[in-house]
């Protein structure tokens, strides 16, 4: 009950399906448990429980940050899991990832005439025998000038194809992993700001090294109103739910910065994809008939 | 069942056409349209084999949660659980028991099993290569202690490894599953 309590006053707004799984202690219990300096009588986040623990001693561990004031103030600490946020980067799959993302939408509309579309070219130009020439049947053949091109491009040809799931998951984890190890991760306890002046986002970006282009995940897709306002004139500081997460926009933007609920969406999302049972299914040729 | 009612479709079908053929009135709906069901629910629209409800098999529906942990055993689960720990498995599996002062880890697969694989690559298959994946940390050292052990258990063979340090995987030309797969497990991994 006094967890529940504590965490609601941690995060006012929305989600509380997953707050369970964050333990938290208040000032009186601080001096045993939390290595994290205090400020005021804020409750902070000291430990998160894991799914999957692992025992390759690789930890991780990143701070909680508030966004309702310029300065940063430290709120806990939460354990990150070490398979999605400490294992080495994969350049190769980030970067077939990225490919992917620029190509699968991609329509070719480059289209020429072949020999059948270009004007004219049904008459037989002269006859077969008797003349000394070459036998020519089309004066639009390609072999002729301004004849049909043979095997050009055909309107409308699809670049759509789909990456294997766990080279798509693996590019997630990859690109969370280089993006802790550059120091451009940062986990929040909620997107609430304190005003919708665009300024203040940008002032805090300066304030905390951030950026300049930062990308902020929430597990809602409706996002606070003032954050909302405040980014939406902002062109280089943009909102996702976690749904839309992905790598091609990790990449585009300096700053990664995660909700505490987002972040357990993530790693709940990924590691139960890393886990299911019918990971053979998943690995199955795509058809778009399937979806 | 169906084919009756299929037929009887057609009929009413044959017998509209018959009266419009006669010149009757085809809005006249006194035709006796009463196989108007669907037929693609067959089973739903078969009659019972029986009225007898005492020609069935008899159930009883049980509301009872521990009676329903014997069916949530049968359900297939989502997720690849952590086998019971039991002091050995039949099987000859055994969980991970990594030594303490190793310089490299060698992952478990999400299904609980070492990461070395056969590859047959090539024309019909004959070539064959080693694979060990999911090695974290100093895979050099990793890859000298396969050398030596495969030097002893096949001392005339020419052991040739290339090791991909960023993928973590170490792969060998030849297959070697079996002596590498017992190494690791004779090491705790």
């Amino acid at each position: 009950m006094l967890r529940s309590l504590v965490l609601r006053a941690l995060r006012p707004a929305s989600c509380f399906q997953n707050v369970a799984r964050f333990s938290t202690v208040t000032d009186t219990t601080a001096g045993e448990v939390n290595p994290v300096s205090f400020y005021g009588n804020e409750p902070k986040v000291v430990s998160r429980e894991l799914e999957f623990p692992t025992n390759d001693g690789r930890a991780r561990k990143a701070w909680v940050e508030n966004l309702d004031s310029v300065a940063e103030k430290k709120l806990g600490m939460v354990d990150l899991h070490p398979h999605i946020f400490a294992i080495t980067p994969r350049l190769d799959i980030i970067w077939q990832n990225t490919r992917w993302q620029m190509n699968y939408r991609k329509v070719n509309l480059t289209q020429v005439y072949s020999r059948a579309e270009v004007r004219g070219g049904g008459r037989k130009p002269w006859q077969q025998k008797g003349l000394g020439k070459a036998r020519h049947g089309s004066i639009r053949s390609p072999i002729w000038y301004n004849g049909g091109i043979a095997h050009g491009p055909r309107a409308p040809t699809t670049k759509f194809y789909m990456l294997p799931i766990h080279t798509r998951l693996l590019g997630l984890r990859s690109t969370l992993s280089a993006k802790l190890a550059q120091d451009d991760l940062h986990i929040v306890n909620s997107l609430d700001i304190p005003t919708n002046d665009p300024g203040y986002l940008e002032e805090l970006a300066e304030e905390r090294k951030w950026g300049p282009a930062v990308l902020f995940v929430d597990d809602t897709d409706v996002a606070p109103e003032n954050i909302a306002i405040a980014a939406d004139s902002i062109n280089h500081m943009n909102i996702m739910p976690v749904y839309g997460l992905n790598v091609y926009s990790m990449l585009k933007h300096d700053t990664l910065v995660l909700t505490l609920a987002a972040l357990e969406k993530i790693e709940k999302q990924i590691l139960f994809h890393t886990h299911r049972v019918d990971r053979a299914k998943q690995n199955e040729k795509f058809m778009t008939s399937s979806v | 069942m169906a084919t009756m009612k299929t037929l009887g479709l057609a009929f009413s079908a044959g017998a509209k056409c018959f009266r419009t053929r006669l010149g009757l009135d085809i809005l006249n709906r006194s035709i006796p349209l009463v196989h108007c069901v669907s037929v693609r629910h067959k089973y739903k629209s078969s009659p019972l084999v029986s009225d007898d409800p005492g020609a069935y098999t008899g159930f009883e529906v049980s509301r009872n949660p521990e009676e329903w942990k014997y069916v949530q055993d049968l359900l297939p689960q989502p997720i690849i659980k952590d086998p019971a720990p039991k002091p050995e498995y039949p099987s000859g599996w055994r969980p991970q028991n990594p030594p303490a002062d190793a310089p490299y880890f060698v992952k478990r697969t999400a299904n609980h099993q070492l990461p070395v694989y056969m590859v047959r690559r090539g024309p019909r298959g004959q070539v064959l290569r080693t694979k060990v994946r999911y090695i974290q940390g100093d895979i050099w050292t990793l890859e000298e202690e396969i050398r030596a052990v495969l030097k002893q258990v096949y001392p005339r063979d020419v052991v040739q490894t290339q090791v991909n340090e960023v993928a973590g995987v170490i792969i060998l030309r030849g297959d070697y599953v079996s002596a590498i797969t017992e190494y690791l497990k004779s090491k705790g991994w």
